[in-house]
């Protein structure tokens, strides 16, 4: 993986089938948060059903970065998460979180999108910051792309 | 962490090295130039701050420390600012005591309360190359610099500085890539700099110092090294060549001002070394094939997956996972027979391949929901 990769949890694809846990990305989407944790967790697409905080296989929230400065538990919010489709191809979309100009962690590696309005809170993808990032010395600002998730079909 | 590129400077003209002084950030930003007085950057534009220049006449070459509310410069090339020290508070000069010998094309770091400068053209025996501002007194220190005395960068505090490369003489000068590390008593030499290089500029710490571009003999670079405390490596180059620029910066980020081009021109844009980190994010892209393909068939009922997805004739605990069928009461085919069902719950349907072929191969699995 590359700094700015942005890889979708393979839970994430199969929770989207299952009513039950019900994503809203339409009209009146659900509040997707954008978190960082740090290099202790290795992130695979395959993390066994990840959560921000308890209710899944895999609690994310437990390798969070230090919450100090600018850094608020459970990150900041991606505004106005939704999804089109245009031409067969389905977008799903959300805005960047405020950046974090101070904090005090050294390693932050990861950020998380994940459903905060679900129980559990469900994850969504994960984002390579590079390598390990000291937050003490600078900004740190994710740019997601546009659409921040493509979904083809095959 | 990297370079970015901010407003130009107002002017061009005779931009050789000034001073510039910061605390990091952008409002803490003084640069004087040769030919004009102080001026500040408000984050987007540079602001002329019209005070007095501080001396007559020329005067590049100089050094400077501390921050726009509080800075200290001396030295400079000229007639009459060799010697010449003043304090600038953020709207005037007050004249300070003079030097204790020449000091053009020095470097200064440290604060306006203990300013360190080292590095002085007009000094010819490599005695007499540094000094030491008490905030009331400048002073030589005893342990004199005996490396090249002339453009070379310091970097750091008066009792924890680094400097790096500089040449001895003026009109033939002789590059060097001698380094040494200051305690506040005595030098201490360390690795090289990668390479002999004069008029570069620096910023940062003693420990986490970062010397930036220069003239490499007769080319001028755009290579920038960082000092960690053991080892010199090279960092993003700046994005254009120059040397006889300014530089700043105790730490937390660094700037780069003016200068000049490997042509040998005046040049006005100004560089801000940043230890931020902007991710820019790739759009992700999910390719739903196999199974996804149930999706877009018509009707809602579909099966998700079967668990293992090739099982032997007896084989037990064989799960198919489903959407939106009536698993209670299903019933599953394999090649046209039924299997025997051993259990269902909502989303699945448990079975034993116990009445299949005897035969390897592929077979259809159909499954038929509940009424």
């Amino acid at each position: 993986m590359a700094q700015g990769d942005v890889v979708v949890f393979d839970q994430f694809i199969a929770d989207l089938l299952d009513p039950d846990v019900g994503h809203d990305f339409g009209a009146t989407p659900h509040t997707v948060k954008c978190a960082v944790v740090d290099s202790t967790i290795a992130m695979v697409t395959t993390l066994a059903d990840p959560c921000w905080g308890s209710g899944g296989t895999t609690d994310v929230s437990a390798n969070e970065v230090t919450i100090a400065g600018d850094y608020a538990a459970g990150g900041n919010t991606c505004a106005s998460p939704n999804i089109s489709i245009v031409g067969g191809v389905i977008y799903l979309d959300w805005g960047d979180p405020t950046a974090w100009a101070t904090g005090t962690d050294t390693d932050a590696k990861w950020g998380i999108v994940y459903n905060d309005s679900l129980t559990p809170k469900k994850c969504i993808a994960y984002v390579d910051l590079g390598t390990a990032f000291d937050m003490s010395t600078g900004t740190l600002t994710i740019t997601f792309g546009t659409p921040a998730v493509t979904l083809n079909q095959g | 962490m990297g370079w970015v590129t901010n407003a130009d400077f107002l002017s061009t003209r005779n931009s050789q090295r000034g001073c510039a002084t910061s605390a990091n950030t952008r409002s803490d930003i003084l640069w004087e130039t040769s030919e004009s007085g102080p001026h500040s950057y408000s984050g987007t534009a540079w602001i002329d701050e019209g005070s007095s220049y501080y001396g007559t006449g020329l005067s590049g070459g100089k050094g400077g420390c501390g921050a726009f509310s509080a800075a200290l410069i001396a030295g400079g090339y000229g007639t009459t600012q060799q010697l010449t020290s003043c304090l600038y508070d953020g709207s005037s000069y007050a004249g300070g005591p003079s030097l204790p010998q020449n000091m053009r094309y020095t470097w200064g770091c440290g604060t306006p309360s203990s300013g360190f400068w080292v590095f002085s053209m007009d000094d010819t025996t490599s005695s007499s190359n540094e000094a030491y501002f008490n905030g009331t007194t400048w002073s030589s220190k005893s342990a004199f610099y005996s490396g090249p005395h002339d453009r070379g960068v310091v970097i750091g505090t008066y009792d924890a500085a680094l400097a790096a490369a500089g040449a001895t003489g003026y009109t033939t000068p002789t590059h060097d890539d001698l380094s040494r590390t200051w305690n506040g008593t005595s030098w201490t030499s360390i690795t090289n700099y990668p390479t002999v290089n004069r008029n570069q500029s620096g910023f940062g710490t003693q420990g986490a110092a970062y010397v930036v571009a220069g003239e490499v003999t007769s080319t001028v670079t755009n290579a920038v090294y960082q000092w960690n405390g053991t080892s010199w490596a090279g960092e993003d180059n700046l994005p254009d060549s120059r040397d006889n620029h300014g530089g700043t910066g105790t730490g937390a980020g660094g700037w780069v001002i003016q200068g000049y081009t490997q042509a040998n021109s005046p040049a006005n844009p100004t560089y801000e070394w940043t230890f931020s980190r902007p991710v820019t994010c790739t759009s992700a892209t999910v390719t739903l094939t196999g199974a996804g393909l149930v999706l877009q068939q018509p009707g809602r009922a579909h099966i998700i997956s079967v668990v293992p997805d090739s099982f032997s004739d007896g084989q037990t605990g064989i799960v198919i996972n489903t959407r939106f069928i009536t698993t209670t009461g299903a019933t599953v085919y394999i090649a046209g027979v039924e299997q025997t069902v051993t259990g269902t719950t909502a989303d699945s349907i448990t079975f034993t391949a116990d009445k299949g072929t005897n035969e390897d191969g592929n077979y259809t699995l159909v499954v038929i929901e509940g009424p």
